[in-house]
């Protein structure tokens, strides 16, 4: 494998060719080439892009550099107070030293189903902006994963920054990782949910899920039940239920594909129900 | 008897050494122009070799050797059944059976060589689980063994039938255990080096240096077991997991056949894959009882699995056959085990030996019996615990015991009578008691010398009053050694800094067993006293002559000898040993005590027994079935705390073992294969997840031990799986784990299980 | 073979080295002699290769060597040596936080890192730092103890 350290995002996207792979934090990559899982002919390192690693607030969005790492995430004061799910997918994240490596962009580009930032960041309408030597584009989350491990950034394209919509004051959001340890495990199912509330009324109501199906996606048929609602428990339960009705779960070593489905409509419920400062039906 | 070291508080001796980074673990060792070794092992279940072409792996260049069963002798070994081979020969029986390995320069020429032996297999039905594998037209792991029974017994004492007619009230229950990992976080690996003269050297993280040349190296080989000098390199870990290290043969076949060292070190993956786990089981329990509590007698039905090969796997059944008749006073029992062959990972012995799965089954079942005697758990045990000087059932004589102390502290310290009162909405308590050899009989017959379990020592004094032990027993960093160190400055009064226990060593040091079943603080404990009051003696007389002071009026104090009536008349030790010109050295030996059981399975198979109850706290996501444990609470009878340090060490690391085991682990066998190859698939408890751990010690002062110590490694684990169920069955009204792991999803089933046994 | 020559400091020492472009950084440390960063999962999931990769505690197998050049790595053995003890190294003696002694290396770079951050830790905290280091043998419990009074030795040696 060749190995050529990229001094700017110039240089990194001319050396992206077939078979070439950017690598920054390295926390995916690195033990999938070590182990054979993948294959690739040269690594553009792009750790050192320090014009990538940035959080900041700009025209009322939040603009995360793509190799913000996740620790840079949960040192963000902008990030635990106008993006809370991202921050609390943060501190769920791995263990620390991961998280000092592993990049925000990298997560996405890894293309895990149980990607832990993938459902906030969904859930905060994220959009990822790309550069190639073609240009520059802009993809909103819910299109970049394409399928099981496949997204739609082509290969000579690097990520750039992911841009969210800060939360509001009066918007409501909640997140939570099913997991089988306290740290340092793969999500059996991840929730994040943000109603922006106009009024009393849901005016717009995303629901970000992870390892529930092939790819991290938008649960666009609870969402439904929710937009331009005022949320009660009618609204909870359909919700809830379209959710866990949307899943396509697989069996694996982590759960059942019912038991995800399951608890795909219980934590749509209880997030939902948590967002709204309404009690749980059952002590949590 | 006051003391002045043994029972307080102290460092590892080999602490400084280990928190700086300077232990030389076996991946660490540098041996001069070594070559690597690596294995092939088999991607099928159950697959006939038809044909093995090596010559391409041996004509690349920088391969030293390739060896497979084209190459090597027929020499089939096994502790209990000769059932296993260096190499697979005329078929493979698991995911990652050594079908071939290679030396070569380096570990990219290694794997290239691998990839160019050609196997050709005739995949063959896979035998994955125990039951169906008894079935009459079930394809057979090993074609001489007729419906896969490795071993099988059945064993009636004590009037099973009339206790169970005459009972008040019978209970049955079924319990299935998994298949978990030791996951030490060093993965395994040995090193050998050839020498001209024939013999050969290995190293290795070995937690029996003596026993893997008598019952692997030098049948395997047609060599005897003096021809290999084994040396340990400290384990970073091992639980069990170290005691039939097959690295040790690749890597001693390879140096001989290349004629040059090689190191062979597993990866992760492949101690994942090809190693010895822990025995998973289905245990049936029926019991018997009096109204009042009293427990009339129990029948136990036991189906373990083998894996494909034996090992040590028939004297882990036997152990969870019996064990847990002992620690109540059962006054009749009828057992029955199968081990069955699979084509699953061969499984063997982890802390505990078999007892955590008996142990977990046979306390859930207590709890279900309380329940429906509408007695508190607790009280019930107490009811039918063992006591100091009972001969139990199967012929166990319990020399102490202070098991009852041990649950009245965990009752007390719990607040159990108020929690046991609430209960029922998600969250609770619930605890277990456990009975553990220190040392076992049996092992002597099947690994040892003859039919004694012994051990020896030797402590050597130098001139500068240094101390060095030598003993067969091997620590695996539980701090075994640290042990020996300080029995042995308690006896001969030099300060504990001075002493050293070097990692065990077939080149120069007494016979040992090794360390397994809880054996090593009594055995070699009593063997390395023995010899520190040799030594002590030797130092006595020599001083006697140069003080010209009678021995008997003189003592050791902090490394000085002195007279008695006059303590400014010394020498340091140091001066003592100088002034004689040579070393000054103690010998000590020490036979366990106890029986070989007979054929049906009676007798005391080990010098005495050490207990302990667990108690845990558990909050229950009752939508999610997501266990958190709160806190645990224990108590433990380790005889006499030797060093207080080491042993809360045991304890909590135990206590976190098992809870990890209960909660988490499974290497996860589909159809043949395990799923759980690396540590984010086989996950084993972090630092988030360790639970607040309260315990204590409660000392029956054994006749045996020394200072009174027995075994303390094993209790510490066995109990708090069923701890945990326990607590988990009180805190949901009635969810009954009775498949591990105590998994989310296996909650929220039994959760759902409970509910509609209410309702309907 | 693509091979590179890259340079890093290691416990202040200047090393140059040729690395394999698909080298870990474990890997190519553990070849020039740094032993002490210990082998195990090699993906990141045990923590027992843990190093300060300019001063940050990361895990050396999940890394290309060659991205570490021009950097400065301290392992264990650049904390403290048997002569020079770190505080977190000797309270680990002290409270028997350490048994085998295959985790301890990684463990002391993430408690370094967390008191370099946290003088006065709360349980949680250590708890959260450590969390990427898995120890087999302990229980944690006594790692957590001694992590909690080698911040305590720390705050009082700078007082005095």
């Amino acid at each position: 494998m060749e190995f050529l350290r990229a001094a700017s995002v110039d240089e990194a996207l001319a050396a992206a060719r077939d078979g070439a792979a950017f690598v920054a934090g390295g926390t995916n990559l690195v033990p999938d080439v070590l182990f054979g899982r993948k294959k690739i002919s040269r690594a553009v390192d792009i750790s050192r892009l320090d014009e990538l690693r940035y959080i900041e607030e700009a025209d009322g969005k939040i603009r995360i550099g793509a190799l913000a790492t996740v620790t840079d995430l949960l040192d963000s004061d902008l990030i635990r107070t106008a993006a809370s799910p991202l921050h609390e997918s943060a501190l769920e994240f791995a263990g620390p030293l991961v998280r000092n490596r592993a990049s925000v962009a990298g997560n996405l580009m890894d293309a895990s189903p149980a990607a832990d930032l993938a459902p906030p960041l969904l859930a905060q309408d994220a959009i990822v902006e790309l550069v190639s030597v073609e240009g520059e584009r802009a993809l909103p989350l819910s299109e970049f994963f394409l399928d099981y491990r496949k997204t739609a950034v082509r290969p000579e394209e690097l990520v750039t920054a992911i841009v969210i919509d800060p939360l509001g004051a009066e918007d409501r959001c909640a997140y939570y990782k099913l997991q089988l340890r306290r740290a340092m495990a793969i999500a059996v199912v991840g929730v994040a949910v943000v109603l922006r509330m106009n009024r009393g009324v849901c005016a717009e109501a995303v629901i970000g899920l992870g390892a529930v199906a092939a790819i991290p996606y938008r649960a666009h048929a609870a969402e439904a039940h929710l937009r331009g609602k005022e949320i009660g428990e009618v609204e909870i339960e359909s919700a809830a239920a379209a959710a866990a009705d949307s899943a396509q779960p697989i069996d694996d070593v982590r759960a059942s594909a019912s038991y995800r489905r399951k608890m795909c409509g219980v934590l749509v419920r209880r997030m939902l129900r948590k967002a709204m400062g309404m009690p749980q039906t059952v002590a949590v | 008897m006051s003391t002045r070291v043994v029972g307080r508080p102290h460092p590892i001796i080999d602490a400084v050494e280990k928190v700086s980074g300077a232990t030389v673990f076996i991946n660490d060792l540098e041996l001069p122009g070594a070559l690597t070794g690596m294995a092939l092992r088999s991607p099928h279940p159950h697959a006939r070799i038809l044909n093995l072409d090596t010559m391409d792996a041996e004509r690349l260049p920088g391969v030293a050797v390739v060896l497979s069963k084209n190459n090597t002798p027929d020499a089939p070994f096994g502790i209990n059944h000769k059932d296993e081979a260096a190499f697979c020969r005329e078929k493979v029986r698991y995911v990652g059976d050594e079908v071939a390995a290679v030396a070569a320069v380096d570990e990219e020429t290694a794997r290239e060589a691998l990839s160019l032996i050609r196997v050709e297999y005739e995949v063959l039905p896979t035998v994955a689980d125990p039951f169906a594998a008894q079935e009459p037209d079930a394809p057979l792991v090993h074609d001489s063994v007729a419906g896969n029974i490795a071993n099988e017994f059945h064993i009636k004492r004590g009037g099973i039938d009339e206790a169970f007619h005459a009972a008040d009230a019978t209970f049955a229950d079924e319990f299935h255990t998994h298949l978990a990992h030791q996951a030490y976080i060093e993965p395994t690996g040995c090193a050998a080096q050839w020498h001209p003269d024939g013999k050969i050297s290995v190293w290795g993280c070995l937690q029996s240096v003596f026993l893997i040349r008598t019952f692997m190296l030098g049948p395997v080989m047609g060599m005897s077991a003096d021809d290999f000098r084994v040396t340990q390199t400290k384990p970073g870990g091992a639980f069990g997991g170290k005691l039939d290290v097959k690295a040790a043969l690749m890597a001693a076949m390879l140096s001989r056949a290349a004629e040059k060292p090689v190191k062979f070190m597993m990866s992760l993956e492949e101690d994942l894959i090809a190693m010895r786990p822990r025995m998973p089981v289905h245990i049936s329990l029926e019991s018997a009882w009096k109204r009042d509590g009293t427990l009339a007698g129990k029948r136990v039905r036991i189906v373990a699995e083998n894996g494909a090969y034996s090992s040590l796997s028939p004297a882990i059944m036997s152990s969870i056959a019996l064990r847990t008749d002992n620690l109540y006073k059962t006054p009749a029992a009828e057992i029955q085990g199968k081990l069955v062959y699979t084509n699953i990972i061969p499984s063997g012995q982890m802390r505990g030996f078999g007892n955590v799965q008996a142990t977990y089954a046979w306390e859930s079942h207590l709890d279900n019996v309380a329940d429906g005697l509408g007695l508190d758990p607790a009280d019930l045990r107490l009811k039918n615990y063992t006591e100091k000087g009972d001969v139990s059932l199967h012929g166990w004589k319990i020399a102490s015991c202070a098991v009852a102390d041990a649950t009245r502290h965990v009752v007390r310290e719990m607040d159990w009578k108020a929690k046991r009162a609430r209960g029922g909405e998600g969250r609770g308590v619930g605890l277990a008691s456990c009975i553990h050899v220190s040392g076992n009989k049996g092992f002597s017959v099947e690994l040892g010398p003859d039919d004694t379990d012994p051990s020896s020592g030797v402590v050597r004094v130098d001139e500068e009053g240094k101390v060095e032990i030598w003993s067969g027993e091997s620590d695996l960093g539980q701090g075994a050694t640290s042990v020996m160190a300080y029995i042995a400055s308690e006896v001969m009064g030099i300060p504990v800094d001075r002493f050293k226990v070097p990692p065990t060593d077939t080149g120069y040091m007494p016979f040992g067993m090794g360390a397994f079943a809880s054996r090593i603080t009594l055995i070699g404990g009593n063997a390395v006293k023995i010899a520190a009051e040799d030594a002590r003696r030797n130092l006595l007389d020599a001083a006697a002559e140069f003080m010209e002071i009678p021995a008997d009026e003189l003592e050791i104090v902090e490394g000085d000898v002195r007279a008695k009536a006059l303590p400014e008349r010394k020498m340091t030790v140091g001066e003592v040993v100088s002034r004689t010109g040579s070393v000054i050295e103690g010998n000590g030996k020490w036979l366990a005590g106890g029986d070989v059981l007979d054929k049906e399975k009676y007798g005391n198979p080990s010098t005495t027994y050490s207990f302990s109850t667990h108690g845990a706290e558990v909050e229950v996501d009752m939508e999610t079935g997501v266990v958190t444990v709160l806190q645990v609470c224990c108590g433990h009878d380790p005889g006499r705390v030797i060093n207080r340090l080491g042993a809360e060490g045991q304890v909590e690391g135990g206590v976190v073992q098992g809870m990890s085991f209960a909660m988490m682990e499974g290497l996860a066998p589909l159809e043949g294969h395990l799923r759980g190859r690396n540590f984010h698939d086989y996950l084993i408890a972090t630092s988030m997840d360790a639970p607040p751990i309260e315990h204590d010690f409660f000392e029956s002062m054994d006749p045996y031990g020394p200072y009174g110590a027995k075994g303390l490694a094993e209790v510490a684990i066995n109990p708090i799986t069923a701890a945990i169920c326990n607590a988990v069955y009180h805190a949901t009204g009635g969810a009954r784990i009775r498949t591990l792991p105590v998994s989310p999803e296996r909650v929220l089933e039994a959760i759902e299980e409970a509910r509609n046994q209410n309702t309907s | 073979m693509n091979t590179y020559e890259i340079n890093m400091r290691v416990n202040e020492k200047d090393e140059t080295l040729d690395v394999q472009g698909d080298e870990t950084l474990l890997r190519a440390l553990r070849r020039i002699g740094y032993v002490e960063v210990k082998l195990s999962c090699e993906g990141g999931d045990c923590g027992a290769c843990a190093i300060l990769l300019d001063g940050v505690a990361v895990n050396a197998c999940l890394m290309f060597a060659a991205q570490a050049d021009g950097s400065e790595v301290t392992t264990v053995r650049g904390i403290g040596t048997e002569d020079d003890l770190h505080p977190v190294q000797e309270q680990l003696i002290e409270k028997g936080g350490v048994q085998c002694g295959f985790c301890t290396p990684g463990v002391v770079v993430s408690a370094k890192a967390l008191l370099d951050e946290n003088a006065a830790p709360s349980r949680e905290d250590i708890q959260r730092g450590l969390a990427g280091n898995l120890c087999r043998c302990t229980g944690y419990k006594k790692i957590f103890e001694a992590v909690s009074a080698a911040a305590r030795q720390m705050r009082e040696g700078d007082d005095s």
